[in-house]
This record gives C-alpha cells, structure tokens and sequence, in this order.
C-alpha cells in the first residue's frame, strides 16, 4: 500500500520537481516602452540585456529603469492584462506562473469535459459569396489602401465599383457614426462635416461582404503641395477641379479619394469630370509625373 | 459431439454460456475485420471518436516535450489587421518587411503561410519580388504556398502561378509547398495529405507539403542528417518524394506506398494506405491573446520556453528595422494570420485553430514521432481478445445496461493506459473490439428478447404493470425476464390487461 501511495506522489510532484530545476523560463517578452531603449535594462541571472520590442522575459528578470518618467510594457503568459513597469515599481523580480499539467490534473480536466451537460452554441455566420467573382462581391478598389484627406468642413463623397445598394458608414477612430446611409449607383455623399485632422473609419456593407478602410485627415499644411498654376484663377473652375483631381491622384494611391472629391460634385454635369470619377472610382490613376 | 456439449452445459452452465459468448465475439469482431475496407460507417465513427478523445487526453496530460523544435508564430491579429487598414489581401509589402526581419534573425526556417498567388499592390509585389531573387543561399529555409486550380476536365489540379515563381526558380532553400488538410463531413480537420500531385504543362508534379519539408529541417536539425547520407533536409525530401512522383497527367497515381523519411528509424515518415498514418496528433490548441502555446520544449538558447511562442506582427514590424528581431534565433518561424476575417478557421479534434497552427501541430507531431502507426498485430489480437472475454464475462453476470456501463469504463482505463504509446505515436484502433462488443452485447439482448417473444407470444409488446403482485411481493428474481414472465402471468390470471 505504501509504494503505491508513494508512486501517486511522485507522479503528482512530477511536473513541480520540474519546475524547480533551475532552468530558466520564457514566460513572456516587450511589448513597447516610451522612452529610447537605452534608458531601460533587462537583467537576466545578474546579467544585463539590452531592451529590444519583442526581447524575451524569463522567469527571475530584474527591469531597471533609469529615466523617472519612462515605463515599459511586457506582455506574459497567463495574464490578460500586459504588465507596466516604471522606476515606481522597478526592481521587482518578474515572475508569473507559466500553466503546468499534471497527469492527474490532465485527466480529471479530461473526464469533466467528457461529460457535458448544456448545449454550447457554436454557430457563426458564414458568407455564401466567391471570392473574386465581380459581378457579386463588392468591390471598392478605391478603398484598396488606407487614404488621406485634407482636414476641413466639407461633404466627403465615396464611391465603390460594385452595381450593388450598400450601406456605408462613416465612424471615428473610437467607433462614433458620423454619417450613414443606403446608396446605389456607386457614388455617395456625406452631410458635412468639420473634418478635425486624425483617423476615421469608412465601413461599405452589401450582403454578407464589408470593404473596410482608415482615412486619416491631415492638416492641409501637412497635406500634398498643389503646383501654383493649378490656383491660377485665369482658368474656368471646373477645368481646375479636374487638374487638381488628376494632380494628386497621379501623385499617391493614398490621395484617390481626395482626388474624388474634386470631380465627383461635377461628375453629373461635365463630362472630363464624369470621365475622371469612374476611373478614380476603379481605382485607376493616371501615370505619377516624371521624377525630376 | 452435441450430447456431449448438451452433457457440459448441463454440468457447466455458467462456463457454456461464457464460452459461447466469446465465441460470438470473435464471429463479430472477424466479419468486422472482414469489410474493411470498405470501412462500416460506425466503426469508422468509432474510431474517430476514440482518436479524438485520446488526441484531448494526451494534450492535457503533455506537460513536458523532449527532441521537439520550438516554434514562434508571427500573428497577423486582428489588431495588426485593423491598424493595416483591414486589406482583402494581405500587403505585399509588409510581407517583405516581415520576411527581411525574420531571416535577419537567424530561425531554423520559415514558413510563410499566406497564399502569394492573389494580386497585391505592383509596386509592392515589385518590392517582395526583389527580395525573393535576392533572398541569398546561406538564408534560413523559407516554405511559401503554392494553391492548386481544380480543372473538372483533368485528371490532376494545375499548380496556380503567383508572381513570384520566376524571382525563386532555381533557389534550393526556397521552396513552394502545399499547406493542404483533409476535412472529415463532421466539418472536423483529422487527417494530413504529405504531398499533392499536381500537373504543369503536361509535367507530373509532386508538391511536398508545409509540415512535411519544415518536419525534416527540423528532425535533421534535432537528429542530425543520417550517416549514410549527410545531404541538406529539403535535398533528402525530395529524393523521399521521388517515387511518388505519377508517371503522367492522366490521374494514374505512382505506387501510394513507401517511406519518406527513415532517419531515425523508430519514427519514420512513411506513406501508407491506411487511416491511421494520416491522423494528425495534435498538442496545441489556439487560444486568442495568448502568449504562448502548447507543453514546455527546450528554448534553442537554452533554458525552457512554450512549444509556440505568439508574438503580434504589428509589433514585429514596430520593431528596430536594423536589428534581428530577439528570440526568433534556432526557432521555426510560422508567419500566419488569426484575424478572424481571414476564412482560415478551422475545427480540429482540440478546437478550432487558425490553419497556421494546425501546420505547427502538424510540423510538431511528424518531428516528434513521424507518421502514426499501429501497434504490432500480436498486441492489437491481444487487445481484442482482452474486450472480448471482458465483454462477455460482464454479460454472463451483470444486467445489460450494467455490462455496458462496465464495458465503458473498462475501455476508459485502456485508453487512460495506452496514453504513453499514444503520445509516442502508437495509436491503438480500439474502433473494431468497442464497435464488437457492443454488437456483442445487443446480440445477447436480442436472443433474450426472442426467448421472451417465444415464452409469452403476443402480449410481449405490453407494458409490464408496476404494481405487479410478484413484484410488490418481492418475490426477488434477478433477471428482468422473469419479472416480466410473473408480472403478465399475473395480470392473464385476473382476466386481461389492467
């Protein structure tokens, strides 16, 4: 009786004799600190380490950070939440439980979830669309890459390729709807709005299919540089318009659709208007000007 | 002969019916063996079912891996994917930007797992292309995918191009593999393929998959290459992969049989017709936001780290651009996305998993015990016979709906017994003996219920009454027939059925 009696013990301390040997243990790494990496040590067994994004946590390491104001944010197995270190709280050994299985543990874990009693939902929604097929899937190679705008209050137009009625949404970066609506044709409108520099979100539904996309609205001294002529107010105003659109179209993928913004209110009444927001609206751009 | 065994069970009655018993079970449990293949649907299921639940046990009773690689999957979350601006095809050019970091940081291999034959962006396809023709010979082995066209007209699927097959022709450490599973109709992935046979221009093609050429870098690399033939990982897998090459396109498949791999001779790779050498034997389950995975393996740099370590690509790529991202050093680098838009979701026998780590399980379990393999043909007689003789033991003295329970738990604490093989790669088929039994113990029921049948006639398919006299009583028989005998008995002698 007494050997079996031992041989449970023994297995059951197997995996904490384990533990306890001495080796060390990666238990999580650096997530991102706010200060340059050499205002911060890592010592590892009384060894100073340099601090890296993604450097390696063992079990035992001592951070050292030298700077009042700086901290640094690890990330470690068995938490949620990642761990934020400053010179308040530096000097702590980091440590964490990395999760040991037990033979025992394992089985009893094993046998319970054997046995189960209330129906787990487990359904999601699924898409029944192809990939790829045009004539069904929205398409908006306009949002293709995320997008710059100029700052300001003004109506934004957006417009997407598909012959589909979609729902489009424009939010904050926190999430907040600024502007939604039903749209066909492959053109809308928002109201206006006083557009603050900083990163919003455009959202077209159709179906089971999204298109997502960031703009970032920039300030306009931070935007591209429009050639001087191109505010010559010799030229009649839709000319310049179109002139504008193809500049900074031309210029960067990541300036469509602030390009769109200057044909699509003429795109009903002049046709080189018309002509320039459906290319923009595929995506397609004229070629960039010859480096100088 | 017969007064003779009429003369036996006469003296022996208890010892008859056992002997009878067994010899019902082995009739069952050969002309189970006899229809395979074709494989019965619930010996089939059966086997599954207890595959799977070994598959859960040995996942939660693996603390420790020796002679395993360890792995750090680069995750394309949902959080990178958001701050990427959510693309319906993943950024050619951060793919670049990924794959100059890891290689810089000296992985034992790397496995792209993004489908490169979907059209990006020119200028950053242009980017990655002049990464990959540069991509120099002493760099880290990279495995990218190659997908497969289905044409209904032939026989073989055609290797879909990607724009990129020019920049890495003629690399020997680039090589474009197949990322293919088999999904089971229960929606569940169980089963690996280890290569897809494809056609070219009228050229057969074998096309290695993912796990199998990163499970040879990474067995060379535990193990060594063999003394005989010290040729680099990715040069023996192909020389394995040789003989299953198909003589043409016209769907003639090249002999299914034979070893890929040999070295270490106790956990070969091999190619077999049966079942059991496709199984994946997984030990990882995905669990979101997690930091690492899996059971605890040695850190290539010495001390202990998680099978998987998950690091956020977002921050691989907010990393110093001119320095070797840390800790990726002897590890095999798995670079995938979990996004939960990504459609590469799949349910497994541990939950469901991105597809990037069901190819680090199956990297895992070809290194750690090569393809699944049956126990000897002696031990599987064995086992059978054992839950024979049990299962007609237990219904020669216990109540059927106990012999049942009894019989569970008997096949319980073998397959709690059998785990060790189990985690070793031996995979014990209890499918045959449990599905024989249990056919056993319904053939003991239904010869019960024919003697019943015969005894009472007709008013069998009555309901016993509850309050029967013999009951209330307590007239005390053990066997529910005779209860039932004395209970109909009763009610016919009073004048019909209550």
């Amino acid at each position: 009786m007494m050997r079996w009696i031992t041989a449970i013990v023994f297995l059951a301390a197997a995996p904490l004799a384990a533990l306890a040997s001495g080796k060390p243990v990666e238990i999580g790494y650096v997530e991102s600190f706010d200060r340059p990496a050499d205002a911060y040590v890592i010592v590892s067994d009384g060894v100073p380490k340099k601090v890296a994004i993604l450097a390696p946590i063992l079990n035992g390491d001592v951070i050292e950070v030298k700077d009042p104001a700086a901290s640094i944010t690890l990330r470690l197995v068995g938490r949620d939440d990642p761990m934020i270190i400053s010179a308040a709280n530096q000097g702590t050994p980091v440590t964490t439980e990395v999760p040991q299985k037990s033979f025992w543990s394992g089985l009893f874990d094993w046998t319970s979830a054997s046995v189960e009693v209330f129906d787990k939902e487990q359904r999601e929604q699924v898409s029944a669309s192809i990939r790829g097929d045009d004539e069904k899937e929205l398409s908006a190679p306009l949002l293709a890459a995320p997008q710059t705008l100029i700052a300001g209050k003004r109506a934004l137009a957006i417009g997407w390729a598909s012959p589909r009625t979609v729902e489009i949404r424009v939010l904050t970066k926190g999430g907040k709807v600024l502007a939604e609506g039903r749209a066909s044709g492959g053109l809308w409108l928002t109201p206006v709005i006083d557009w603050k520099a900083g990163s919003y979100r455009v959202e077209i539904s159709a179906g089971g299919d999204t298109v997502r996309q960031t703009l970032q609205f920039v300030s306009p001294k931070k935007a591209l540089k429009l050639p001087a002529e191109l505010s010559d107010p010799a030229a009649p105003t839709p000319l310049r318009a179109s002139a504008t659109a193809a500049f900074y179209a031309a210029s960067d993928p990541a300036y469509l659709l602030e390009a769109l913004q200057y044909v699509a209110p003429d795109a009903r009444t002049s046709r080189p208007a018309k002509l320039l927001t459906l290319a923009l609206i595929d995506g397609k751009r004229p070629a960039p000007p010859p480096a100088p | 002969m017969v007064t003779t065994l009429k003369s036996w069970k006469s003296r022996h009655p208890v010892l008859f019916e056992l002997s009878i018993s067994i010899l019902l079970g082995i009739l069952i449990e050969l002309a189970l063996l006899a229809f395979q293949p074709p494989t019965l649907l619930v010996v089939r299921r059966v086997a599954d079912d207890t595959a799977d639940r070994m598959i859960r046990l040995a996942e939660r009773t693996t603390d420790r891996l020796t002679a395993s690689p360890a792995f750090t999957f680069i995750d394309i979350d949902d959080e990178t994917w958001t701050d990427w601006g959510w693309p319906l095809v993943t950024p050619r050019g951060k793919i670049e930007a990924l794959l100059e970091r890891v290689a810089r940081s000296e992985p034992l291999a790397i496995l792209l797992d993004v489908d490169l034959a979907f059209p990006g962006d020119a200028d950053e396809e242009a980017t990655l292309r002049r990464f990959l023709s540069t991509y120099s010979a002493a760099a880290p082995p990279l495995l990218l995918v190659r997908s497969l066209i289905d044409d209904r007209g032939a026989a073989l699927p055609l290797p879909r191009p990607t724009p990129y097959d020019d920049a890495v022709k003629g690399k020997g450490n680039i090589l474009f593999t197949s990322p293919l599973f088999e999904r089971d109709g229960d929606g569940n992935v169980r089963r690996w393929r280890l290569f897809a046979e494809a056609c070219a221009e009228d050229r057969p093609l074998v096309i290695p998959s993912m796990h199998l050429a990163a499970a040879m870098i990474a067995r060379q690399a535990i193990h060594g290459a063999p003394p005989d033939d010290p040729a680099p990982a990715l040069d023996r897998m192909r020389a394995g992969l040789a003989p299953f090459l198909p003589p043409d396109c016209s769907g003639h498949e090249a002999s299914r049989e034979g070893v890929i791999d040999d070295w270490p001779a106790a956990i070969p790779i091999a190619i077999a017709q049966d079942d059991v050498s496709k199984r994946v034997i997984y030990r990882v389950p995905w669990k979101t936001g997690a930091v690492g995975l899996g059971p605890m393996v040695e850190s290539p740099t010495g001390g202990e780290t998680q099978l998987v370590a998950v690091r956020p690509a977002r921050l691989a790529l907010a990393a110093d651009p001119a320095a070797p991202l840390p800790g990726l050093k002897g590890r095999i680098v798995v670079i995938g996305g979990s996004f939960a838009g990504s459609g590469d979701w799949h349910d497994t026998p541990i939950g469901r998993m991105p597809g990037s780590l069901m190819i680090v399980n199956a990297v895992e379990a070809l290194t750690q015990n090569g393809t699944p393999r049956e126990p000897s043909a002696m031990e599987q007689i064995t086992i059978s016979l054992t839950i024979i003789v049990l299962a007609s033991l237990l219904t020669s003295f216990l109540r059927p709906s106990v012999a049942a329970w009894a019989l569970a738990f008997g096949i319980f604490v073998l397959m709690v017994v059998s785990i060790s093989r189990f985690k070793s790669g031996v995979m014990l088929d209890l499918a045959v003996p449990a599905v024989g039994a249990v056919l056993h113990d319904l053939g003991e029921s239904v010869v019960k219920v024919m003697r019943e049948v015969r005894a009472q006639g007709w008013r069998w398919i009555l309901k016993p009454h509850e309050r029967s006299p013999a009951i209330v009583a307590g007239v005390g028989h053990g066997d529910i027939h005779a209860d039932i005998q004395h209970d109909v008995g009763s009610s016919a002698g009073e004048g019909g059925t209550k």
